[in-house]
């Protein structure tokens, strides 16, 4: 009988929330080597994309980089220059732009110095080859919605090239896995008649975005959405769950803001990154994109 | 890459599941040789004066909840600490560990007991909510907690450090 795969499982506080990473099949020793080696990872690119921070080096952008550019290290032009390319590939439906809306919101502080530019978008956003960056007005740039899967991804694919049988990364609500079968993934979504909706993933990242925000959090009496929509400025509605299966974390995490902002119109986004969505607006789940499966089981 | 969306009946899980479940990560002693490796420890008894918790609780604005200390010395410099932090809903234990200066070394969560992240749930936390009426909403915190936003529990967490940072000044360094 063969002897049971090793299980090290670890978790801390990273990113704002609870990074928890599992490898099997590895000596513990190394298992353990490898998971200290994927956190501090996490942790460096936490210090240096942090919206809060203000030695981080997104901090150093807001503050100077509408007055002169402002040399990157090539974490934080990697996370910029996908952050832009989903931009521009969503047509401004992801916009690392919109956190003046957040902090009007609190969902982001307020920033001391520089007010943005109301019309300010990612456009206004440039990105040189040689690791500056360039505003070309006043703005506040946000990497939260998309840094945090980039950070799983470096993580796992860290974790990956010592060739454990399986992996599991989660940071709240964005998550990565690989092993030899399928895993299911519960859904913080309404459920109904006692079934909990579900999706089962085989070497894929998920990354799931609800609207309906703890008042505990935000101090708002009525629940409003944490998403804008950055075309409009406008929150997004709060009846919607979204759900972003991707081969990769850093995608899945943009583009869940994608679709809480275009619903079935996101389709082309999520096909170009070869991803699929499941949506649930008020009761009804819907699948979206060409490789999405067509029917979905039991919708209410 | 292979995706599928299927609904899991409640009561399917609630058969696999532990009533009473927490998910223990590492023990005391094994996030003592992860933190200080060969390292070995002396375990201080050390409980508060009531002066001392309320100058921590002054220094780091937060509640001390236990006066008594779990308290390592560690053989090759440095203190080790055992705490528990409130959750969202129950406590968090977690470890931390403090170099010769006091500045903190490494963070491990010994044992979760609550649900993660938000967008996923483990079957087992899920059960808690089998038999509650059709179309309850699970709630939901992702999308404030990015990275630069925090969950309650990192926020909670988070102070339950600054707490400790204060707990050594006042208390440890000079013992």
């Amino acid at each position: 009988m063969p002897l049971p795969s090793l299980r090290i499982e670890r978790a801390k506080p990273l990113l704002g929330t609870i990074v928890r990473i599992r490898v099997d099949g590895l000596p513990s020793a190394l298992a353990n080597d490898i998971i200290t080696g994927a956190f501090d990872l996490i942790a460096e690119i936490h210090r240096l994309m942090s919206f809060h921070e203000h030695e981080s080096e997104l901090s150093l952008m807001n503050r100077e980089a509408s007055r002169h550019p402002v040399p990157i290290s090539p974490r934080t032009h990697a996370v910029l220059s996908h952050a832009l390319e989903l931009a521009k590939a969503s047509e401004g439906l992801f916009d690392p732009t919109v956190a003046p809306a957040l902090a009007r919101d609190g969902i982001l502080p307020v920033l001391a110095g520089t007010s943005p530019a109301s019309d300010a978008s990612w456009k206004d956003i440039a990105l040189s080859s040689n690791a500056t960056v360039s505003f070309g007005k006043p703005l506040w740039l946000d990497l939260g919605g998309i840094a945090k899967g980039y950070a799983v991804d470096c993580a796992f694919d860290y974790i990956a090239s010592h060739h454990p049988t399986h992996i599991y990364l989660e940071a709240g609500g964005d998550l990565r896995l690989s092993g030899p079968e399928p895993e299911l993934v519960y859904l913080a979504a309404p459920y109904m008649e006692g079934n909990i909706p579900a999706v089962k993933i085989e070497n894929a990242a998920v990354a799931s975005s609800g609207s309906q925000v703890l008042h505990d959090e935000t101090r708002s009496q009525q629940p409003v959405s944490p998403h804008i929509d950055p075309r409009t400025g406008n929150h997004c509605r709060t009846d919607r769950f979204v759900t972003v299966v991707a081969p990769r974390c850093t995608h899945a995490d943009a583009l869940t803001k994608v679709v809480m902002a275009a619903g079935l119109a996101s389709a082309p986004v999520l096909d170009r990154y070869q991803a699929l969505a499941f949506m649930l607006d008020g009761t009804t789940w819907t699948s979206i994109g060409a490789n999405a499966p067509t029917a979905l089981p039991c919708d209410s | 890459m292979k995706a599928q969306f299927l609904w899991v009946p409640a009561v399917a899980i609630v058969a696999v599941a532990t009533p009473a479940y927490a998910k223990v990560y590492l023990s005391v002693e094994q996030a003592q040789q992860l933190m200080f490796p060969g390292a070995t420890f002396t375990q201080q008894p050390l409980t508060l004066t009531g002066d001392q918790v309320h100058a921590i609780q002054k220094a780091s604005n937060t509640e001390v909840l236990n006066p008594q200390l779990q308290l390592w010395k560690v053989s090759t410099g440095g203190w080790f600490i055992v705490d528990q932090v409130v959750g969202k809903h129950e406590f968090i234990p977690l470890a931390v560990g403090l170099d010769d200066s006091g500045a903190v070394k490494s963070i491990e969560i010994l044992e979760y007991r609550e649900a993660f992240g938000d967008g996923v749930r483990n079957p087992q936390w899920l059960a808690q909510f089998y038999g509650k009426r059709n179309g309850a909403t699970l709630t939901l915190t992702k999308d404030i907690q990015n990275i630069s936003g925090a969950t309650l529990s990192s926020k909670h967490i988070t102070d339950g450090v600054r707490r400790l940072l204060a707990t050594y000044a006042i208390a440890i360094a000079a013992h």
